[in-house]
């Protein structure tokens, strides 16, 4: 697929890759072999009819080929970005036995694109209204999905979103040039469209909590408030002027716009050399962002290349962009000046023993091998804890000890009555894909909540994406 | 001119007749105290700082109008002059915000807050952004001002920041009057000029008129001889203290005016006359608008170079580097220079040489200072230019532009060269007059940026063209002395700018320069602008102002419609709002609620762009996002005795929580803290909730004199016995009094306010560390156990963002909301 040139697109947010054109769309579409028991489909988290938007593609209606996919997924442009179609759909792919699997991804962010430039929505006709309100906390990915296939089953939904804008971690997290905000805001108001209520500013469980929004008129509610809760390395020096957590960096980048600072009121962050510490999508996210921000960026990575949880693309895409890996090097401490701001990072160097619970090679410290990163700004990216605001505040709900909801794997029911979660929350932190997929089975319980009053296990079980990658 | 002989002090002194006493001491070392009088104004006799003794004379006569005479024997330091001068400092300083110089913890507030709070209205040393340079503070230090027995006069005059440019507080005047008459002297008849008689008696506009309808020439003479905070830069005023002020000239126009520098950093921050006489005087361009040129947020600061179809950022080689390979093999008539006339002669003579020698192209051009961009003759394929100098860059095949500012041009060019200019460069100017000025290049823009005499040597080199390894003007200068070339002077401007503000220059390099200074516009008739002001837009929401009103100076109540918070607030917990979609998500603490009608009440500090925005609002304005209430509330039960205790915004957050506790069956005792008693509210509405109402103010003027450590102590040595402490305030303050409570072993809480961003516990930046472990204040707090806080790293975090923040600062004129009297005396 194009891309924006490595060289220029290390200093602008925007998109990299240019998507497919629509000749390169129909040649890649031709190429699917359009399977009778599709392998791909069994490998989408929510079940996208793939064979059957690819024919439309082939045939030139890229429009009814958007339309097909909003059937299944509620944010397609969205999800043709940023899925890992690697370890999904295009895994299962026959072609990729042999050579390159279909692009399912750049087809779907194709078709959805077009859609979207041509401003072409297709609201489907709801069904009579049934009369039932559902409440849905949290407007990321999986809050969405579940909005959306709530929306077109004739319920009345309204979201609750704590943040002054719709969209969660698809706003706050993925930087603008992984997932620009118009194509996120263009899928949320097609919600609208459906006729879905979203109250921004609302903090539930601070303001109205769960329970008080069953007693008040909701049949059931969706808990997706995701993992939003730092990890810090618990190292000294981390109080320091110059040590933001990701969620910090990136936050106040794409949801705050402090790169157009003082446009933009939120102070910017401006560093001359920027260390990320992480191997995940979003340690690659805050360094290309740092990258771009005009800072030397470097990652430190206490294991190696092949133990990265990152996708591999985006990995790619930070090295070509300039971004330096330090690999098996492990911080030991945050230095700092007299001034309280960060001057470096001191390091350990590691190798890979003996594998560990995750079957990972566990990284071992190379004593006497302690060396100094000089830097300004430390970003610790291990990823997030649950965010803890719901199970504060609703006594009746159980969680793991890790602070996720504990649900029924199948149903998504939580251990209260009416309430159904899914997403971070439910899994710790995981995929945009993953999450929406989680949406799909909520909604599918809720809805037999809401119309029959009971939940049972659905007859085939559906695949949930298991891979713990973001 | 005879000289006399006298005695100062016991030494003899010899002066020319007819200088005053004081002149004549000046002249020979001995210092006095002044303060209204000044070395550029007659002798006016005003603040009678400088009195002294003379022999033969009744009563203490100020030196700055008595005449020196033969034989006088003057005594300046007598005790009784000594004591009488601080009497009249004291009487200065009853009619200044002056409660931090009789404060109790002073020395401490000043190492703990080295920078001023980025306040409105001046209340105080603390939110004054003229603390380090201001004369009276000096002269309070000096003479050891600890306590002041007469009470402090605040007026409450509103904050006058509608003019473009200036910020005027005369809540901070001292009336000294050397503002109109500098004015006066300057431009023959004053703009500004004592109002009002007796105890009203102000500085003021005839008609209280803006200063842009009073026909104020915005020379800046003002807010430059102003000895106290009441005039102020905009743009300058919260840089602090100039580091350096060299001399240079002014570029812009063929004028050429003498100026000194003001340099923070190496940024030009000011001009400011080299002289405070009518022949030194600057426009408003050379005052205000060259450091916002130079130094506001629209100046380029990287170099790009066209790659595909977008302009990445470069570093200085790779630009010239870049340069200089799209200029190789175009040599020829189809290159052209432009370049403009508002820079040195050598950078002129540079340029051309490299169009002639280098290019091998006759094509040299040089704009006008009108605007008037020039059009390129038939043929030219590539094009060199430094500013935005040409129209129609259509059919052109190559281009190359350096320029300090951003334009629609740059978005067609091949590389576009960050350059330096006006005070930045060195070189020869001929003003109009003929005269040629060396100047030096004084202040220092960043590493990678150069003039562009330079950046045109180094793409030479890199074409490894003969000729241009200068390293200096001077040896360029030297080059076209040996060649004869003529120091051509520029067209005096007719009628001056200096004289009229419709006649100031207004363009820089083809740039207008009020679509880079917004405040110009103010001076310029708008409709000439080609920038059209973007309007913001604001999404409708339900968070209406219902109230809202400045309490006290600086310190704004306001009552928003937000009947899902109010439902559910508790005492203690925060919200976090966003005045428009553009604005911070700042932390406020809920200072009262309403359930039945669904409204919350903030107390708010103006201390920066977002709290300033919403000190702005006004009752019927709608804020973009309020979301809360957040953060966890105060433990409230029977504790027994309770203080509440509260400084600035601080007093508004203790009132829910004295009500709870009090409710709750305990004996609550508040304490309210202030600077001075000018800044004390709500007492009613506290004393309403509490069993006693304890004031306490640094300067005494009301209540006990010191702050809330001193009453606790109080309290204590009375015999009472405090079960449980709840203190908000500064972060300061907190530490003071938790300092205190920890001896004394009080239960203390404390509301910490720490830098937030979501406010949701998602991003950890106000994270705070309470015996070694991290809590988030946003959602862990904003209590915690005053004891445990870590206080040091607490105050440095809060700095964190120190210097970015004034750079957030709106430049542009605004009228405060109005505020009718009848809502003022509601409380």
């Amino acid at each position: 697929m194009p891309e924006q040139d490595p060289q220029r697109r290390r200093h602008n947010f925007e998109e990299v890759p240019y998507g497919y054109t629509e000749e390169l769309a129909l040649l890649e579409a031709r190429r699917c072999l359009k399977c009778k028991k599709p392998g791909c489909v069994q490998g989408c988290p929510v079940n996208i009819d793939i064979p059957g938007f690819i024919k439309l593609i082939e045939e030139g209606k890229f429009i009814e080929a958007a339309w097909k996919l909003k059937e299944q997924n509620t944010l397609p442009a969205v999800t043709g970005r940023v899925c890992p179609q690697e370890v999904q759909c295009e895994s299962k792919c026959i072609l990729g036995k042999k050579g390159e699997p279909c692009a399912i991804g750049r087809l779907e962010r194709f078709a959805a694109d077009y859609a979207i430039k041509k401003g072409a929505i297709n609201v489907p006709r709801l069904p009579p209204a049934t009369g039932k309100k559902i409440a849905i906390i949290g407007s990321g990915p999986s809050g969405l999905t579940v909005a959306g296939d709530l929306a077109k089953l004739g319920h009345s939904v309204t979201i609750f979103e704590a943040f002054h804008v719709t969209g969660g971690v698809l706003m706050y997290g993925i930087p603008e040039f992984r997932l620009p905000k118009h194509i996120v805001q263009f899928e949320i108001n097609y919600l609208r469209k459906l006729g879905v209520e979203i109250l921004t500013d609302y903090v539930v469980g601070k303001a109205k909590t769960v329970d008080e929004l069953l007693c008040g008129g909701y049949d059931a509610a969706f808990v997706g408030t995701g993992a939003g809760l730092p990890i810090f390395l618990g190292i000294p020096g981390e109080n320091l002027i110059g040590c933001y957590s990701a969620n910090e960096y990136l936050t106040r980048n794409n949801l705050m716009k402090a790169y157009l600072f003082p446009e933009f009121a939120t102070a910017p962050i401006r560093s001359k050399c920027v260390v990320t510490v992480g191997g995940g999508n979003v340690a690659m996210d805050s360094a290309r962002t740092a990258q771009r921000l005009g800072a030397r960026s470097i990652i430190v990575y206490r294991r190696s290349r092949d133990e990265m949880p990152a996708r591999a693309e985006e990995i790619h895409h930070a090295e070509q962009e300039g971004v330096e890996l330090m690999l098996l090097t492990n911080p030991l401490r945050v230095i700092g000046d007299k001034n309280g701001r960060v001057v470096g990072l001191e390091c350990i160097k590691m190798k890979l023993g003996e594998p560990d619970a995750s079957g990972r090679r566990k990284p071992v410290p190379l004593p006497g091998s302690e060396f100094v990163v000089e830097c300004d700004t430390v970003v610790p990216s291990l990823g997030n804890r649950s965010n803890p605001l719901i199970p504060m505040t609703t006594p009746d709900i159980k969680t793991s000890r890790w602070g996720t909801l504990i649900c029924d794997p199948d149903t998504l029911e939580t251990s209260k009555k009416g309430v159904f979660a899914g997403g971070d929350i439910v899994t710790g932190a995981a995929t945009v894909i993953s999450a929406m997929g989680q949406g799909k089975i909520a909604a599918r319980s809720i809805h037999e909540y809401v119309t029959t009053g009971k939940v049972s296990k659905p007859v085939a079980k559906t695949e949930t994406a298991e891979n713990d990658k973001k | 001119m005879s000289e006399i002989t006298f005695t100062i002090d016991g030494v003899e002194v010899r002066t020319e007749k007819g200088d005053t006493v004081l002149e004549a001491a000046q002249k020979a070392g001995i210092r006095i105290p002044t303060l209204c009088a000044h070395p550029a104004l007659e002798p006016y006799g005003a603040c009678r700082l400088c009195i002294v003794e003379i022999e033969g004379l009744r009563g203490f006569p100020p030196s700055c109008t008595t005449p020196a005479a033969a034989g006088m024997v003057v005594k300046t330091k007598t005790p009784q002059i000594v004591d009488l001068r601080r009497e009249v400092l004291k009487l200065l300083l009853s009619g200044h915000t002056s409660p931090c110089l009789v404060c109790l913890h002073r020395v401490q507030c000043e190492k703990y807050r080295p920078v001023s709070s980025k306040a409105g209205k001046t209340t105080r040393c603390f939110t004054c952004s003229n603390r380090d340079q201001c004369s009276l503070r000096e002269l309070a230090v000096e003479y050891n001002i600890q306590d002041l027995d007469l009470p402090i006069i605040y007026r409450n005059l509103p904050l006058e920041r509608t003019d473009p440019f200036m910020d005027r507080d005369y809540n901070v005047c001292v009336l000294c009057g050397r503002c109109a008459r500098i004015c006066k002297k300057i431009h023959g008849s004053a703009v500004i000029s004592f109002i009002n008689r007796g105890k009203n008696a102000r500085i003021g506009t005839a008609f209280g008129r803006d200063h842009t309808e009073a026909d104020c020439k915005f020379c800046g003479a003002c807010i430059d001889i102003c000895p106290t905070g009441s005039l102020t830069d905009r743009f300058a005023k919260w840089y602090g203290k100039p580091d350096e002020a060299p001399e240079t000239n002014c570029l812009i126009c063929p004028i050429g005016c003498r100026m000194r520098v003001k340099l923070k950093d190496g940024n030009h921050i000011a001009s400011t006359m080299t002289d405070f006489t009518r022949e030194a005087r600057l426009c408003a361009i050379g005052r205000f608008v060259v450091p916002q040129l130079l130094n506001g947020p629209r100046r380029l600061k990287t170099h790009k170079i066209r790659i595909a179809d977008g302009l990445i950022n470069a570093s200085r080689p790779d630009a010239v580097r870049g340069a200089a390979e799209r200029l190789a093999k175009k040599a020829g008539d189809s290159f052209a220079l432009v370049t403009h006339s508002q820079t040195v002669a050598e950078e002129i003579y540079l340029l051309k040489k490299f169009t002639n020698e280098v290019m091998k192209s006759k094509n040299f051009f040089i704009a006008g200072t009108d605007g008037e961009k020039v059009h390129l003759p038939a043929g030219i394929k590539t094009l060199y230019m430094t500013g935005d100098l040409v129209d129609g860059l259509a059919g052109l095949e190559t281009i190359i532009i350096a320029d300090m500012l951003p334009s629609a041009a740059q978005q067609s060019a091949d590389v576009v060269l960050a350059a330096a200019g006006l005070t930045e460069i060195s070189g020869s100017f001929t003003n109009a007059a003929g005269k040629i000025e060396e100047l030096d290049a004084v202040a220092r823009p960043a590493a990678d940026i150069v003039p562009d005499w330079r950046l045109v040597c180094e793409i030479a080199g890199q074409m490894d063209a003969p000729g241009f390894t200068f390293a200096t003007t001077r040896q360029i200068k030297a080059e076209m002395t040996q060649k004869g070339e003529a120091f051509t002077p520029g067209v005096m401007p007719d009628p001056s700018p200096l004289n009229d503000t419709r006649f100031l220059p207004r363009w820089y390099r083809g740039h207008l320069m009020s679509d880079i200074v917004v405040s110009l516009r103010a001076l310029n008739p708008p409709e000439e602008s080609a920038v059209q002001e973007t309007t913001e837009t604001t999404a409708l929401s339900p968070f209406k102002v219902l109230e809202k009103i400045e309490v006290v100076a600086n310190t704004h109540e306001t009552t928003i419609y937000a009947p899902a918070i109010a439902e559910k607030c508790q005492p203690g917990q925060f919200i976090i709002a966003m005045v428009n979609e553009k604005s911070e998500r700042i932390p406020y603490t809920i200072a009262d609620f309403d359930r039945a009608n669904g409204t919350i009440t903030l107390v708010t500090l103006e201390a920066g762009r977002s709290s300033r925005d919403l000190a702005l609002t006004a009752r019927g304005d709608s804020l973009a996002h309020v979301a809360g209430p957040l953060g966890m509330p105060v433990e409230v039960k029977k504790y027994g005795t309770v203080v509440c205790a509260g400084g600035c915004y601080g007093v508004g957050a203790i009132l829910p929580i004295a009500r709870a506790m009090k409710e709750a069956g305990n004996r609550v005792i508040c304490i309210e803290e202030a600077s001075s008693h000018y800044l004390l509210y709500w007492q009613d509405k506290l004393s309403a909730v509490c069993d006693e109402l304890l004031i306490v103010t640094k300067d005494g003027s009301a209540g006990m004199k010191g702050g809330i450590q001193e009453v606790l102590a109080m309290l204590v040595a009375r015999g009472e016995k405090i079960d449980q402490a709840y203190v908000i305030g500064c972060t300061f303050m907190m530490m003071l009094v938790s300092n205190l409570a920890k001896e004394l072993s009080i239960p203390t809480q404390v509301a910490l306010n720490p830098i937030m961003l979501d406010g949701t516990g998602m991003c950890g930046a106000c994270r705070v560390s309470l015996e070694g472990e991290t809590k988030f204040a946003c959602v862990d707090g904003p209590f915690f156990d005053g004891h445990k806080i870590n206080w040091e790293e607490l105050m440095s975090r809060n700095t964190s963002y120190q210097g970015v923040e004034i750079e957030a600062l709106p430049q542009k004129g605004v009228k405060l909301a109005h505020t009718c009297r009848c809502e003022k005396n509601r409380h």
